[in-house]
Order: structure tokens, then C-alpha cells, then sequence
């Protein structure tokens, strides 16, 4: 069990313990209750048909003889739902069902709720859908060439969904000074989240018109919203409940047609309707990372100082907006860091395209430019004949900077983080004198902290809690913060236990329910520690104050001398002077009724400096930082690459649970591992071949490297508790470095991904003989 | 479930079995561990009006050895079994270090051999293991038993010689002597839970020259069936058991593989690895005879 080293002058109790995670019991055994486990009375179960067809126009639905089938209940299709909606609410593009056009082979154009499955899948076959197709376009490059249909008819004539532009300083005078400038071009593949649980949801309508929804959710909020805009109901007769999630990574922070389409049975039917996707179901709907064309130029002065960036990428959209615009600006908004780069120039499209479409995933934004910069970097150190690792350090941010793009940097330890992954890697005895197929690479990379904006103009706080304390059921939190398995409750509770001075075992959270929890944003931009974790700091504080006032007069001390401990308040000053937490609570509820208390959390509002093209996203009240050394084998007669080793340090800020911390940089490692060497949703033609985990390939139990974690010291301390991020950035620098020690063990740099054993065999067999 | 509709027998005999099946004519499927079949149903691949499922027949479950004749695995027993058996172990390692790796622990609970083999996919790891130790099936239906070598029992492309009535009773490996070497070798995607890019089981008798007197090379992934290498095994009789000969071997088992371009690989990567790994296998089996 690791402890995180404490550099913040406190002595916590319950803080940088390593604590085991409440909810692995129940999950490991399958006692957790997650969407498709719930069972109401009179329970329908709904399904969805999907088009077989890439681009075509609907000329007809036919659902007589579904509707006619014995236990059939109700049978929807895309008119009866045509209120548009979007996770980006002012440009809308998505409907519960296709409406009157299909756009990529898998798009829900009707759905069925009947008394079983096999009725409800039968149902579909029933359905009888007339197209006229249309060309289908497969890459952005042919969705781009002219004469192209307009795959959403209300564009411009063309298939380009934006095209967003920034520049700071003087790139072009930049790059034409620079003692060196290397110009590549990379390319990301498609891959999808394969979170373990898919999409699920249940809907039940009660009298009145007020809608229940339980589902498998990262963002009840923009849920709870969505319903109200696509149904035609107001919010205040909907209640958003998530139950135990199986992981999320992004995919689940849009709103589903599963979860419209099982509101709408539920209402037509007047009972409950679950729908739950198959795995290919997931596959078809995606949202999953963008594959990216990217085309850079990096300029360094003869030191190895950054002097600039030039950055342009096509980017395959897929069929919807979804989150495109942000993660683009997002990608925009990563360049600029870890290093101090003072000119940065990016360019990007994202175009439609008839495919499932894509969307966030962990590290969105980042994982892309940083793949194709972190090598850069390394190709750009060994021709200057410097260790790549003295060259990042070089460039690195610390405390305070500014970035060209504004980004304020309040606080970093990412030189520290190279300096510890170095030192425990034995990196710089090891690059470049290991024999030929074995290899060590490093890489760096950041991530934000939350966000600053929220997707629609309001200014409420983006997180509240609220703390109940009595004596009878102990400490509530509740949080509208959604736990799709990363942790938020325990880090929520950890945080009141310390606050308030009592053992984490007494505190009890309650979270993503919008019925019961105080408003939040959601699970997205690795926001909910500092921002959630603010609200509820603020509000145990607010507690203890009010617990001090009775304890005050009860001890015969002043107030603000008072502190909560180990089960007490007690002064500072003098020991003895204490009462029972518990007492104290009891008193405060005799005199003044229920002990309640609230707190909230805006980020600090930030953009760019004049006006710039999506200014205002990626900017992140902190950031968090982490260095990775991958050691691989590359088995020169089959190509296989074996990752050996991971060794990463991170700067989280203070750990609220090591534990916790450490199973998120393990994910994110095994993730990025996946996406370098194995992942890919492959199409033919116009379909996805492999939507399934078989044939879609995540790293196994038997592909698991040796990883080495460490957290640096670190404390922000205008953080809650001195926390950031840990769950995206440590994604970022997973696939250079395992690129980069590729290069160390055999001399080839490769600039797409996924590096298959294919092409390392290719590429080896095409090396020149040394 | 979304499975169709079909009649299911559960018999508790092979008498029963039997009769059902001579009953059923061509119309029933039986029912192992369904690893294989009841995904193919789901999938709509197969629509077998009858399931016969012969969970209940001990009669066909078991691992038994007879000194000096080898070792009988009967068609129902489990692949766990086989892979936690320690007479597997010892008698028939080249089976053991093929059913490790098939599929993950929750197949290996459910899936039987005798499903394995009978479901025929070219790319089933235990048929190269087999087919290179040399083993024989027991068929066995309409009131008689047949017998035949592994690799005969495969027609074509998931065709197996399996008349109406029949089905297939036990796997036999002869004992292996002390101047014999095998190995099971695989060449996956990523490290389990693989349709492997190409299954290799080899198998060769040393004469006291310390030459190969006799090999079997079996090739799985790489052709329509599993398949014996011949004149890769050829290449090998006669000569002295050295690095050399194995990458010999390797080159001509490579052409006398015919592998198609999928998801997995291309042709022309498998035919590669196929060399590759043929020779690691033979130098691997090569090792385990100086071994023991």
C-alpha cells in the first residue's frame, strides 16, 4: 500500500492514505447493481433496428406487422421523435432516431418495447425500412472531394463540420530561424473506449408525467437536460439516477438513443422500458477517439529550445457533431503544453464522414498531438546529439507560466517528474546501449484539470454539495459528481472525513441522482477532484464552523481556535480542551434543528486573449503532469513488440487515495498500450468488421508490462487539499514512449498506429543493411 | 437468448445417445461445453433443429493412461481438466502447451476436446498438438467404432467425417518415448483469448545417430484445414536434428501453406511466420528431448 508523500505541512488522518476502494468488493463478486441488473414490475424491453446502409435516404417505415406481433407494446420511429439535440446544445445535429436519412451502417431508425427480447428482436425484423442509398463516404479526404453530397443536408454544401484556425506569435519567422525544424506527418487510427459495461438504460414514467431514467451515464446533468429538449417535458419532471457504471472513458459522456428511445416507450406504453446495447451496438454508436491526419513542423534553436509549432490535421468525424468542435480546440489548446513553446500555429478540420461517429475519449484532445510530438521530440534531441531527456527538461513548464494561448499554469512538477522517471528507469544508462531489439523511450506529457467553460452560456456554479451530518445516520454527503468507476465517491468522502475530522468508515456519499444531489457538471476533462472536491471541502468547512460555535461556548474557547480531529473538536493550543465530534453534533441539532451545510465551485474564467477561435476551451483552472519510460522487446523475426516495463511518475498534486491513483495510471497505461500495438475498429467497406472485444483486441491479463508507479511530491495549494487530475494525462505519454523505445530497440520510427507486428516485420525487412 | 427455436435431449447413456442420434438422423447437433456452437446459433451461422447435450454422459469424460500405449482422453472431458491434469502434463506436454492457451478460463471451464476438434476451425489449438503426436479417433455410433488418425478426420473447411448417427468417442496418443521431442507453438495477436495468425505442432523420433528418423509437422491457421506439413517433414528425415535443418524445415512448411489475407494478418505475414515459427518449434522440441 503506498502512502503519498505529504509536502503539504499537514499531518492528515485520512488524506494520502491509501484506502481500498469501497465498491471493489461488491464488484468483484457481481453483487454491484449496474442499469441492466435493475428489474421493475411490467418491465418492457426495447430494441433498437439499425440501418444496413452507410448513406441513404428513408423513403418509408413500415411497422404494421411489428405492431401486430403478440407482445408487442409500442413500436417508435425517428419522426415521432424529432427534436434535435446535441452534447454541444447550440448546434444540434442528433436524433433519437434517423429521421429521414441514415448516415453510417448501424443508425437506429426505429425501435420496438415488447414483453421479452426475443419478441422485441423479432419486432425488428418485421420492420420494414425502404431506402434509396446515397454515395457513402469513407474518409475525410473523399468526403472532402467536390461534388460530394452534403452528408448533413443543412451545411454549406460541403462536409466540413468546422475548420478552426489559431495562431500566436510568428511561426513562419520562427521556424525560417531555427537551427533545426523537423516536418512530419502521423496518423491515428479509430478505437473505442471497450468500457466493460455498454449502454443502458431504464425509463419509467409515473402519474403525472414525471420520467425516472436510471442509466449507465458520465453526464446526468446534460442528460437531464436532453430529455427535457427531446421528450417535451420540463426538467423539473425528470430525475436522473446513475447506479453502478462500468467505466465510461469518455464514451458515455453524450447523450445515448438508447436512453431517449426507452423515455419515449416508457411514455407511450405507461411502462417501464429498458434498453440495453449488445456489444456491436456499442461499436456501431462509438464516440470513441478521433483518427487524426496530422502534419507538424517543429523548430528548435541550436540548444534545443522551442522556438515553434506548426500544426495542421484532418480529422474523421464520423457521421455526427457530438463532441467534435471541443476536442478539436482541446487538441488546439494541447500544443502549448508541457513545454513553453512561444509560437504556435494550429490549423484543423474535422470533416463528416458515413461512419460511426467519434467523440471523447480519456486524454481527448491530447492523445494525438502528443503520440506525434513526444516522438518528434526524441527524433529532434538524438539529432542534436542530446538526450531527449535533457531536452524536455529544458522545455518544461513550472509553477506560474504562462502560455501563448493563455493557459495559466498555477502549478507543476513536471521537471520533477522527468527527473524521478529517469532516475528509477535507469533511462539514461539504458537509451541507446541495449542490445539490438530490446529499446527504452521516454515521454511527458499534461493534462487540464477540469475546464473553465461550461458546453452552454450559464453561470451557476459547475459543482455543489450538500453535507447532512445527525447522529443517527452519521455523515451524507451528497454530490451530483457522476462515479462511472474512477472513484469520485471515495475521493468525495475522504475529503469531508478530513475536513471534518472523522473517520472515512462514518461518512456515507451520495452522488449522481438529480433528484437528491446538488447540481454538477458531470464526469468529463478530468474536472470532478478539484471541482467537486472544492464543494465539498466548502461545505464540511461550513459544518465544523457551525459545530465550532457550540463547541466553543460548551469548552470556554474562542471558535476559530477550534479544530475537528481524530473524533474531536479541540483547541489548537491546548489539547484538553476538546468534545466528542459526535456530542457536539448532537447539541448543535438540540438547539438549532438539522446541521446542514452547502458549497460550491466555479473555476476561475479564462480565454484567450483577444479574439481567438475557440479560446475559450482548454483552459483548466490546474493541470497535472507525468513522465513515462516504456523498456520493450521487439522480436525481430515475427514483429512482435512486447512492452516490458512501464515506469511512470506522476504529479496528481497531493493523492487523495494512492490507491486509487495508482489503478487510474495502470488503466491509463494498459489504454494507451492498447491503442499503440493493438486497437483498431477496422472497416470494410462501408462496415465495421470487428465490432466485438475478440476481434477489436484490448491488452489482456497476458499483455500486462511490469509498471512502476510513483506520485512526486507535489501539493497545489489552491487546490482542494492540494489534489489535481490523474485520470487522463497519464495517458498522454503512453504511446511515445513505447514508440520512442521502438525506435531505441530497432532504429524505425513509426508515425501510424497501431504498430502491428506486421508492420514492425515490414519495416525491418526494408532497413537498410548497417 | 435469442437463440431460434430446437429439441433438446439431455441423455443420461451412450445407448441413448446413440439412439437418439441414429433417431435424429442428420437433423441434431450435439451440445459440449457450447463454447462453439451456441455462438454460431446466436449468430444465425447454424439452426439445428435438434440439440443433443452430453453434459450428463460420464461415459465420455475421463483421462486414463495405459503404460507403455498412451494416453485416452475421452471426447466430453473438459479442457480445464486437460490443462490441470498432471498426467497431461508428463505424458502429453505438446496438448498441454496447447490448451493454455485456447480461448480464457471461462472457455477452458466449458469447452470439451472432443467440441474442439469436432467444430474443426482451422485455426483449434489443440489439432496440430494432436495431429503431430501422432493420435487416433474413436467414432463411434450405430452400434459400432471406428478409428482413424487425427488428420484424416477433416475434410475440408469445417467438414469433418462424421456420418449421420456418429459421433466422435475419444482421442488416443501413443506414449511417447525417450528419444522423442514435441512442442505446441502459436504466434497470437496479443497473449490470449486469440484466433491465433498461425498453430504449429511438431513431433520427431531421433535414431541413435542422433538424426530425425521420423516427423510429424501439423500446421494450423494457414490453410482451409489443419494440415501435416509433408515435405517439410521430409526435409527433416534423415538429417541431423540442428538449427539448420529446422529453418529448412521451416522454409518448406511455409510453402506448403496456403493462408488467406483476414483482419489478423496478411498471407504473406502468416506464410513468413509460418517459417519462423515451425523452426522455433522444432528447436524447442529439439530442447525438451535434451531435457528429459
Amino acid at each position: 500500500m503506498k502512502e503519498a508523500p505529504n509536502v503539504s505541512g499537514f499531518d492528515f488522518s485520512v488524506i494520502g492514505k491509501g484506502l481500498p476502494r469501497k465498491d471493489a468488493w461488491e464488484k468483484a463478486t457481481g453483487a454491484a447493481q449496474y442499469t441492466d441488473d435493475l428489474k421493475l414490475p411490467r418491465m418492457l424491453v426495447g430494441k433498437i433496428k439499425r440501418s444496413p446502409h452507410a448513406h441513404a435516404r428513408i423513403l418509408s417505415i413500415d411497422t404494421k406487422k411489428a405492431k401486430a406481433l403478440p407482445g408487442v407494446k409500442a413500436v417508435l420511429v425517428g419522426s415521432e421523435a424529432p427534436n434535435l439535440y446535441g452534447i454541444m446544445p447550440q448546434t444540434p445535429t442528433e436524433s433519437a432516431l434517423s429521421i429521414d436519412k441514415v448516415r453510417f451502417v448501424g443508425e437506429g431508425v426505429a425501435a420496438v418495447a415488447a414483453v421479452d427480447e426475443d419478441t422485441a428482436s423479432e419486432a425488428l425484423e418485421l420492420i420494414n425500412v425502404e431506402y434509396e442509398p446515397l454515395p457513402a463516404y469513407l474518409t475525410p479526404e473523399e468526403a472532402l472531394e467536390d461534388g460530394a453530397v452534403p452528408i448533413h443536408e443543412d451545411k454549406k454544401g460541403n462536409n466540413i463540420i468546422y475548420e478552426g484556425k489559431q495562431s500566436f506569435g510568428d511561426v513562419d519567422q520562427a521556424l525560417s530561424r531555427s537551427a533545426y525544424v523537423l516536418e512530419k506527418n502521423f496518423y491515428t487510427q479509430c478505437v473505442n473506449h471497450a468500457f466493460m459495461e455498454p449502454h443502458s438504460a431504464l425509463a419509467r414514467f409515473d402519474e403525472g408525467e414525471r420520467l425516472t431514467l436510471w442509466s449507465s451515464s458520465q453526464i446526468p446533468h446534460y442528460l437531464h437536460r436532453t430529455l427535457s429538449l427531446v421528450l417535451g417535458i420540463p426538467m423539473q419532471r425528470i430525475r436522473v439516477i446513475l447506479p453502478t457504471i462500468g467505466g465510461g472513458f469518455g464514451g458515455k459522456g453524450e447523450v445515448a438513443s438508447n436512453e431517449l428511445c426507452a423515455a419515449f416507450l416508457a411514455r407511450r406504453t405507461g411502462r417501464p422500458v429498458k434498453i440495453t446495447f449488445e456489444r456491436e451496438e456499442v461499436f456501431f454508436t462509438n464516440k470513441g477517439r478521433h483518427p487524426m491526419r496530422m502534419h507538424i513542423k517543429v523548430g528548435v534553436d541550436e540548444n534545443g529550445i522551442l522556438q515553434a509549432i506548426d500544426f495542421d490535421t484532418l480529422m474523421d468525424g464520423g457521421a455526427y457533431l457530438g463532441w467534435g468542435v471541443v476536442v478539436m480546440f482541446y487538441c488546439a489548446a494541447m500544443l502549448h503544453l508541457p513545454y513553453k513553446v512561444p509560437n504556435v500555429r494550429f490549423h484543423g478540420m474535422r470533416v463528416y464522414t458515413n461512419k460511426p461517429t467519434c467523440g471523447a475519449m480519456r486524454g481527448l484532445g491530447g492523445v494525438q498531438p502528443r503520440f506525434a510530438l513526444e516522438t518528434m521530440l526524441d527524433e529532434i534531441a538524438l539529432k542534436l546529439d542530446m538526450s531527449p531527456y535533457e531536452l524536455k527538461r529544458k522545455n518544461a513548464v513550472e509553477s506560474g507560466h504562462t502560455t501563448a494561448l493563455n493557459n495559466y499554469v498555477r502549478h507543476s512538477e513536471y521537471k520533477k517528474c522527468l527527473d524521478n522517471v529517469v532516475k528509477r528507469s535507469g533511462y539514461l544508462e539504458k537509451r541507446g546501449k541495449l542490445p539490438f531489439g530490446k529499446g527504452i523511450g521516454l515521454a511527458g506529457a499534461h493534462y487540464s484539470s477540469g475546464t473553465s467553460y461550461t458546453l452552454y452560456l450559464a453561470y451557476k456554479p459547475h459543482s455543489s454539495a450538500l453535507i447532512r451530518v445527525d447522529t443517527e445516520s452519521g455523515v451524507s454527503v451528497y454530490c451530483g459528481a457522476a462515479d462511472i468507476g474512477q472513484g469520485s465517491d471515495m475521493v468525495m468522502g475522504m475529503i469531508a472525513a478530513e475536513t471534518l475530522g472523522v473517520p472515512y468508515s462514518d461518512v456515507q456519499v451520495y452522488s449522481g441522482d438529480t433528484g437528491i444531489t446538488p447540481f454538477d457538471l458531470g464526469t468529463f476533462s478530468s474536472r470532478v477532484t478539484v471541482a467537486c472536491g472544492h464543494a465539498v471541502e466548502e461545505a464540511a468547512l461550513e459544518i465544523n464552523k457551525k459545530l465550532f460555535g457550540v463547541a466553543a461556548v460548551s469548552l470556554g474557547v474562542q471558535g476559530e481556535q477550534l479544530t475537528s480531529q481524530n473524533g474531536k473538536i479541540l483547541s489548537q493550543f491546548e489539547q484538553k480542551k476538546s468534545m466528542d465530534f459526535w456530542e457536539a453534533v448532537g447539541k448543535y441539532i438540540s438547539a438549532s434543528g438539522p446541521l446542514t451545510a452547502t458549497g460550491h465551485y466555479t473555476p476561475p474564467r479564462r480565454s484567450a486573449s483577444g479574439k481567438v477561435q475557440g479560446g475559450n476551451i482548454g483552459h483548466a483552472p490546474t493541470y497535472g503532469f507525468t513522465a513515462q519510460v516504456a523498456e520493450v522487446e521487439v522480436d525481430i523475426e515475427t514483429g512482435e513488440v512486447r512492452v516490458m516495463k512501464v515506469t511512470e511518475s506522476g504529479d496528481c498534486g497531493q493523492a487523495i487515495n494512492p490507491i486509487s491513483v495508482e489503478g487510474q495510471v495502470e488503466g491509463s497505461i494498459v489504454m494507451g498500450m492498447g491503442q499503440a500495438l493493438f486497437e483498431e475498429m477496422v472497416a470494410e467497406g462501408d462496415r465495421v468488421i470487428n465490432p466485438n472485444l475478440h476481434e477489436y483486441r484490448i491488452p489482456t491479463i497476458a499483455d500486462m508490462p511490469e509498471i512502476d508507479t510513483e506520485i512526486v511530491e507535489s501539493y497545489d495549494p489552491e487546490s482542494p487539499y492540494g489534489a489535481k487530475e490523474c485520470g487522463e494525462g497519464p495517458i498522454q505519454p503512453v504511446i511515445p514512449a513505447i514508440l520512442n523505445a521502438i525506435y531505441d530497440a530497432i532504429g524505425v520510427r513509426f508515425n501510424e498506429l497501431p504498430v502491428t507486428p506486421e508492420k514492425v516485420l515490414a519495416a525491418l525487412h526494408e532497413r537498410p543493411a548497417s | 437468448m435469442g437463440l431460434p427455436a430446437f429439441e433438446y435431449y439431455c441423455p443420461d447413456t451412450s445407448a441413448e445417445l446413440e439412439r437418439l442420434l441414429s433417431e435424429c438422423g442428420g437433423q441434431a447437433k450435439i451440445l459440449a461445453g457450447g463454447t462453439d456452437l451456441l455462438v454460431q446459433i446466436k449468430g444465425g451461422f447454424q439452426s439445428p433443429a435438434v440439440l443433443i447435450d452430453i453434459g450428463n454422459l460420464e461415459s465420455l469424460q475421463g483421462i486414463s493412461h495405459k503404460e507403455g500405449k498412451g494416453t485416452e482422453i475421452l471426447a466430453g472431458t473438459k479442457i480445464a481438466a486437460i490443462e490441470e491434469s498432471p498426467l497431461i502434463r508428463e505424458k502429453v506436454l505438446a496438448l498441454y502447451q496447447a490448451v493454455r492457451l485456447l480461448g480464457s478460463p471461462q472457455v477452458r471451464a466449458m469447452a470439451t476436446l472432443g467440441g474442439n476438434i469436432c467444430n474443426a476451425s482451422p485455426s483449434a489449438e489443440t489439432l496440430p498438438a494432436l495431429i503431430a503426436l501422432g493420435s487416433e479417433l474413436t467414432v463411434a455410433g450405430n452400434g459400432s467404432e471406428r478409428n482413424l488418425p487425427v488428420e484424416s478426420f477433416f475434410l475440408d473447411y469445417r467438414k469433418v467425417d462424421l456420418g449421420p448417427g456418429e459421433y466422435l468417442k475419444s482421442v488416443f496418443v501413443p506414449e511417447q518415448s525417450n528419444v522423442s521431442g514435441s512442442a505446441y507453438l502459436c504466434r497470437m495477436l496479443r497473449g490470449a483469448m486469440e484466433i491465433d495468425i498461425v498453430n504449429v505442432g511438431v513431433w520427431f523420433l531421433m535414431d541413435t545417430e542422433g538424426r530425425c528418423q521420423k516427423a510429424r509437422i501439423a500446421l494450423g491457421s494457414v490453410a482451409p484445414k489443419p494440415f501435416r506439413a509433408y515435405e517439410a517433414e521430409a526435409v527433416l528425415t534423415g538429417k541431423p536434428l540442428s538449427e539448420d535443418n529446422f529453418q529448412q524445415a521451416g522454409k518448406v512448411a511455409s510453402s506448403e501453406s496456403s493462408p488467406i489475407d483476414d483482419i489478423r494478418g496478411s498471407a504473406e505475414y502468416r506464410r513468413d511466420i509460418v517459417r519462423v515459427m515451425v523452426a522455433r518449434a522444432l528447436s524447442m522440441a529439439s530442447k525438451s528431448l535434451q531435457n528429459s
